[in-house]
Order: structure tokens, then sequence, then C-alpha cells
């Protein structure tokens, strides 16, 4: 109850903010246009600091720091436009145009074809999405086994039996695929590396055995932490330890 | 050593010509060195006094080489003097003594002094204490390439120690002789590493010589080589040096203040007194290191690539209106001095439409003692292959300009090229196999969302949310809710209707008895009445009709419904029409109160075993 009634308050002050960050929008929008990118990054960026994110809002973010040539800040948040809507066909072409501009080429180890298929469906909506789609697709599901239940009619019955069944089928798969998203998204950390050139070590200490060196821009997935150290992989399998102040997680 | 018995016949001639009588003959050896360096030419000679030698038997030399070797004869105060001199090279390191010369002077065989000589490993010749009593008054030597450099020497200037990258610099070998030399040959040009070179000598160019005065001594100068060096890079840049090999002519010339031997020192008897030998000699110029400024950074224009010096553009169309398949002609010349080979191709944005074919490049370098310049010709050759109206956008071309020290942008103009369509356009346009793929010109990132954008709070999601688990509740109790109620009514009804069938046959037996009963009595009014009610009651029951429903065709679509028996349904209607016309008709015994009453035991009978 205590939690519904933050919700509710937040809901109220976002309201009262709403204005304020269109006009924000539309301000950084127009500086872009007009290739002050450096003044739209400072617009988008008040949003943010408020407490707000939008996938769009992200892209244009993007779009920004490409323009100002800063790929890693650009794929920084590309990635997190998409993790938010990872079925925009802008933001996938416009992260792929900003991975060309980066250092490092790593060939990443291919899924297994299901997997791969799967995953194209699982990422055709957000999670989200996927949710409210899911409630829809249980409310029909409801309503057609009351049909078949109750109804007097056989014939009825039999179709509203088979449409049922679909639906149901539906239903599962929805949620089964919000679940598997949520939990790619936010039980995997994935970062992008800032520094222009970071030697993966060995252990988490400065003195061990050099592994690899990559370049700002790469995207890594940040498994473990230490302290100061963070064990990260990259996406060839490669794993190793790099300070913690190299990357911005996504 | 023919030449040398050439030369002792020639020498006896004139010891007959002249019939001088001899004295105390004496010889002896001379070396200005006692300590040589090896591999370094020096000189021996033996003279001869006061006896004409009619045989002269020269040492060994053992650990040396003799390389040359010459004669001479003078006349002093009517004495013959004469001399043999050797040029050696010593061979090996260590002390050695050189053996006396003989010579059969009237009859008699005499022997010169010997001879020590150090030789070293390095350094410079030392001269020697040791040459004898070598009567040295009247004659000064001019003897040669005894290891000296100071009698011919390469040295390479530069026009300009401080150049900028890409500025021409011009090297000059000069060779600068005190004796004739006879040939030379460049052993190998220094590599120039860190230079783009060019040599500025041709084939056939005569080689540039004066005379100079270099500390008191005159010298031939030949300019034997001239390059014209670009450097590549800044900092500093060192010039290997030059290697000749040249051959020189070795004289000896000992002058006399004597007329009569200067008689002998003209012309015609030079070569008779004056012995010429060809000495092979490496000369080594110095290296040289430039210190090369970097251009400047600030203002350098992007398409500036290495072009420095002065330069002129000229870029020509020869039409501007043509057909499609057409040819035209595009020339871009740039003319000027400086490292003109370097320029690259310009970068011309051709429209797509138009065919173009890699360049041809005329290169025009004209090299001079100034150095290098000329002219590059780019010639495009455009084809259009569609239509319409084209621009061919100005391309620039950037160079340093070393008089101004700073950078120049030359301009193309602007072509507009008008292309109607050709004969041929037709067959290309409708054929399908012309057809083009889009052509990506460039890729950049798409441009940003416009559209209204729905801001969420950080962090915040809707699955997995309070509200997510909310909605999901919801359509799930209205179902559960629905599914009670529902059922709850279902109960009620059915357990109405059950009743009513299992009390069915009994209220209809009910009925029949007092119809019965009324049948005794003979009343046929209520009789039929009650067997009405009786048969209506009985569907209405078993069917679960509602009373108000009740209808002979709902009754019949009941029966349909239920699978009964068509001639069952058939004789249930027609009891219920007897029943009916019994009522109203006049009593004419054919529908008797005991026949419908059976009728009716008998069809209810019947039903209940058809709707068990």
């Amino acid at each position: 109850m205590k939690k519904l009634f933050v919700i509710l308050m937040l809901l109220i002050a976002s309201s009262a903010f709403a204005d304020d960050n269109a006009t924000l929008i539309e301000k950084g929008n127009k500086a872009y246009s007009g290739k002050f990118y450096q003044q739209a990054i400072d617009c988008y960026l008040k949003i943010v600091n408020s407490g707000f994110e939008s996938s769009e809002l992200y892209y244009n973010l993007g779009n920004a720091y490409f323009k100002l040539n800063d790929n890693s800040s650009a794929i920084l948040y590309f990635e997190k436009a998409k993790k938010i809507n990872p079925s925009d066909e802008d933001i996938i072409y416009n992260l792929k145009v900003a991975n060309t501009k980066i250092i490092d080429k790593i060939d990443a180890i291919p899924d297994f074809f299901i997997i791969r298929w799967y995953k194209g469906i699982v990422n055709i909506f957000s999670f989200n999405t996927w949710a409210i789609l899911g409630l829809i697709l249980l409310t029909v599901f409801l309503g057609l086994l009351s049909l078949y239940l109750f109804s007097k009619f056989l014939r009825v019955r039999k179709i509203a039996f088979w449409i049922c069944s679909c639906f149901f089928i539906l239903t599962i798969l929805s949620f089964i695929f919000a679940q598997t998203q949520f939990s790619i998204i936010h039980n995997t950390t994935e970062a992008i590396i800032f520094s222009p050139s970071v030697t993966a070590k060995s252990t988490p200490d400065a003195n061990s055995t050099d592994l690899f060196v990559i370049h700002e821009g790469t995207k890594v997935k940040v498994i473990d932490n230490v302290g100061e150290w963070s064990e990260i992989k990259i996406v060839n399998g490669s794993k190793g330890w790099v300070n913690t102040s190299v990357f911005k997680i996504i | 050593m023919n030449k040398v018995k050439h030369s002792i016949i020639f020498f006896f001639l004139i010891l007959f010509a002249c019939n001088i009588v001899v004295g105390q003959a004496t010889i002896t050896a001379t070396c200005k060195y006692s300590k040589v360096p090896l591999n370094t030419q020096f000189q021996i000679t033996y003279t001869i006094k006061d006896g004409n030698a009619s045989s002269f038997t020269k040492p060994s030399f053992k650990n040396f080489s003799v390389t040359g070797s010459y004669q001479s004869t003078t006349f002093i105060n009517g004495n013959v003097e004469s001399s043999f001199t050797y040029t050696l090279v010593p061979t090996a390191v260590g002390k050695f003594t050189i053996d006396a010369a003989k010579a059969k002077v009237a009859g008699a065989w005499i022997e010169s002094n010997t001879l020590s000589i150090e030789v070293t490993n390095s350094g410079n010749a030392t001269a020697s204490n040791n040459s004898g009593n070598t009567s040295k008054n009247a004659a000064t030597s001019t003897n040669t390439a005894d290891g000296s450099n100071n009698d011919i020497y390469i040295k390479a200037f530069v026009d300009k120690a401080n150049p900028y990258v890409g500025e021409q610099v011009i090297v000059t070998y000069k060779l600068y002789t005190r004796i004739p030399v006879a040939q030379y040959g460049i052993d190998k040009l220094p590599a120039f590493t860190g230079f783009w070179s060019q040599d500025l000598n041709k084939e056939n160019d005569k080689i540039v010589q004066y005379k100079e005065n270099i500390g008191g001594s005159q010298y031939v100068v030949a300019e034997i080589r001239k390059v014209a060096l670009f450097p590549q890079k800044s900092g500093i840049l060192k010039i290997d040096p030059l290697n000749v090999e040249c051959v020189v002519q070795v004289q000896s010339q000992q002058k006399y203040n004597d007329p009569f031997a200067n008689f002998f020192n003209d012309p015609f008897f030079g070569n008779a007194f004056n012995t010429v030998s060809n000495v092979k000699k490496t000369l080594v110029s110095n290296s040289l290191s430039l210190v090369v400024n970097p251009l400047p950074a600030a203002n350098q224009p992007a398409e500036f690539t290495s072009s420095v010096g002065n330069f002129t553009l000229s870029a020509t169309i020869d039409k501007t209106e043509a057909k499609t398949n057409d040819a035209i002609n595009l020339t871009y010349k740039i003319t000027g001095v400086g490292n003109i080979s370097l320029i690259d191709k310009p970068k011309f944005d051709f429209p797509t439409d138009l065919e173009t074919y890699d360049p041809d490049i005329k290169e025009n370098v004209v090299r001079t003692a100034a150095g290098v310049s000329g002219s590059k010709t780019f010639s495009y050759l455009i084809i259009p292959r569609n239509a319409g109206e084209f621009t061919i956008k100005p391309v620039n071309f950037v160079f340093f300009n070393l008089a101004t020290k700073s950078f120049v942008t030359l301009s193309s103009p602007e072509f507009k090229l008008k292309i109607a369509k050709g004969r041929d356009d037709e067959k290309t346009t409708v054929s399908s196999t012309n057809k083009e793929d889009i052509k990506y010109l460039n890729s950049d990132i798409r441009y940003i969302k416009n559209n209204p954008i729905l801001l969420s709070l950080i962090g915040s999601c809707f699955y997995g949310s309070l509200l997510f688990f909310l909605i999901l509740l919801l359509p799930i109790l209205l179902f559960i809710l629905f599914v009670i109620i529902y059922r709850k009514k279902l109960k009620e009804n059915s357990n109405i209707a059950l009743m009513r069938n299992k009390k069915a046959t009994g209220v209809a037996r009910k009925r029949l008895k007092t119809a019965s009963a009324f049948l005794k009595a003979n009343k046929k009014e209520p009789f039929l009445d009650e067997v009405f009610k009786a048969l209506w009651g009985y569907v209405s029951d078993k069917l679960s009709i509602p009373i108000s429903d009740l209808s002979k065709e709902t009754v019949n679509e009941k029966f349909n419904q239920k699978n009964v028996q068509e001639n069952i349904a058939q004789q249930f209607i027609s009891t219920l029409n007897n029943c009916e016309y019994a009522r109203f008709a006049p009593d004419d015994g054919s529908l008797t109160m005991d026949g419908i009453y059976n009728e009716a035991i008998d069809i209810i009978t019947k039903m209940e075993k058809e709707l068990k």
C-alpha cells in the first residue's frame, strides 16, 4: 500500500514536471537540428538527471554524442535505448553505425540457431509490451473459457474450446517471453568501455599478467566485482579483470 | 716495364748526343717518409749523379706493391742526373727495409743505400730524416697522389640548410682538383633516406666547370652531380656521402731555374721527361645534415597533402552540353615549381549517373639546375549514362607557398552539364536488366525522433510491478466469481428440473386416476380436462418447458432435440388433438372416453420409455 502511494505521488509529481520536460525535449531537438549538439545533450541530460527515461530520449542523446564523435557515449545511450525498446529499427541501425567507428572488432561466438531464433522472437517487443500483451490474452482466454464451459450450444462450445486453447498457449508464451527478457536485462550487467585503452588482467591486481587489450566503445559484460576491480567478459568469451572506473554501466 | 725499357733506350740516346764525360758516379735512395700508414701511396726516388747508368736494377720491394713508376733525366752544369721514381703501396704492417738498387755506370755496378720504412695501421705519413744525402737545393717536388686529399676532393653543398617539409633543396657535388682527371664514375648515389629525390643531371649534360682559388691554390671545380631533394619529414635528416671513383693522372715535374731545364719542360719534351701514370682513387664527399622545419600546423587546410612550392591550377571541360553516351573530356592541370610528381589525382565527386574512369595522367617535369618544375595533367573521360542536369563540384588543390609562408587553396571551377537523351536511350531504360541498384553514397546515423516522447521514471517497469500483478489477478478473480455464481444458479435450476422430471410420471398418474373416477361417474367435461392437464403437465415437467411456453410446436421441437421417435411424437400430438376434439365435438361414439383414457395411458407409458 505504501509503495502504491509512493508511485501515485510520483505520478502526480511527474505530471507537474511533464510540461517542463516537454519543453526541454523540444529545446534539445531544436538544438540538434541546428547542429548545436552539445546544447542538445545538455537539454536531454537535464531530463535524465531529473529521473526520467525513455528509449527515444536515449536514442536522441546517442545521436547527439555520435555527431560530436564521442562514440563511447553514443553507444552507451543507444544501448540504453535498445534495452527499453529492443525492436526499434532506428536504434538498431544507429547502434550498428556507431559500432563501425570503434577500434575493437571482436568476433562474437554465434548462438545455437534455435537460441538465436528464440532471442529474435523474444526481442520483438520489450518485456513491458509482452506483459501487457499477456494480460490482454489472458482476459480473452478466460472469456472464451467461460463461453466453453457454460454455453448451451454444442457448436459454440466446440469452437470456443479450440480458440480458447490457442489463447491459453499464447498467454503462457507472452509471459515466458516477458520473463526471459526481463531476466536477460536485469540479471546481466553490461557496460561500455570509456578509457581509450584498457588492459585486462588475470586477477584483480595491477601487477598480474596482462591478458588482452580493449579500446573505448567496446561492450562488455560485468560478471563480478571485487573492490575497485570488475571481472568483465567480452563477446568472444574472453574474461579479465579491469578497474571499475574504465567503463560505464548501460 | 716495357715503358721503362723504352725510356732507358731514349735515355742513352740523349747521353750519346750530349757526349758528356762521367766523373765518380753515385746512387742514392730517398723517401720523404719513414712511417707510412697501410694502403697509402708513397714514393721512393733513386737518383744517379755524375754518371750515366747503362742498366738499372730496382730492388725487390718486398711487402710493397708498385703502382707506378717514372724516370727523368736532368742536366745540371753539364752533369747528368737521372732519377727513377717508384710509387709504392705497403701491403703489410711492420718495419721493413728496402734493399739497395743497383746501377751499372761506366761498366761498374754501384749500389744505393737501403731504406727502412715502418708501416702502421693508420695515421699520417711521417716525414723521414733518412733521406740520404740527396741534393734538394734546386728541386721543388710537386709529387702527387701520395695520400693527401688536398689535390683532389669532393664536397657537397646544399642551397638551403633549413628547408620546410616538401621544399626543394638542391644538393650540388663539386669536384675540386689541381691535377688532371682522366675519368670519373659515380660509384653509388646516396640513398637519400627521408627525401624524395630527383636527379637534375641529364645524360648528355655538359658538366659545369670553372676555376676557383682556394687558400692560394688554383683549383678546377666541376659540378659533377646535382640532385633536387624534397624532405618528406621534419627533423634532422642526414644526406649520406657520395662515393666517386676517379682515375687521376699523376705527373712529376721538377722545375729548375735553369733555361736548359726549361727547354725540356716545354710541351714537346714534356712527354719525354715528365712521365704520366694513371692512379685510381676513391673519393668520398662530406655528409650533410639538414634541419627540416615542419609546415605550420595552424590554418592547414584539410585537403593539403604534400605539395610545396608555387603552383597554378587550370581545369577545363570540352563540352557542357552533350547527349547520353557521348564522351566528355575534363582536363585538370597543375603547373608550377615544386614537387610536382607527388601531386595526387584530384578527388572529383562525380555524380553517379556519369560514368568515369581513372584519369590519364601526364607529367611534364623540367629538371634544370635551378630545380624541378613542370606540369601534371589529369585527363578524365566522362560518359553520361542518363539524361539530366549534373553538376561537377569544384575540387580544391592546396599547396604551401614558400614565398609567403602560407597555405594557398586553388579551386577548379564548377561545371554544369546538360545531358540530353541520346538515340539508344530508350532501349536502355526499357530493359529491366539495366535497372540500377540504389547506390549508397555515405552512411550516417538516422535522424533523432521528433514525435512526442512518453517519459517514465528511471528504474520503474510495469512488468513485475504491483500494478501488473493487480491487473493479472483481476480477470482471474472475475472469472472465478463468474464461475461460482453461474454454477450456483445452474445448480438451482437443474434441481428444479430434475425434481419435476422425477415427479412427472407420478403427477400424470394422479391426474389420470382422478380422470378414471370422472370416467366412472360419466362426467365427460372434468374427465377430458384432467386428461388434458395430465398430458401437458407431463411433457412440461419431463422436457423442462415452462407452462407459458407450452404449445404443440415447442413440444415437437423438444421431441426432435431429445431424439424421440417420430411415430411416438405423432401419437402424443394426435392424443392431444383427440382430447381437444372430444371436448368440443358432439358425442358420436367414435371418440369414447374409454378410448381416450386408454390412449393417454398408452402414450405416457411409451413416453416414459422413450425419455428415460
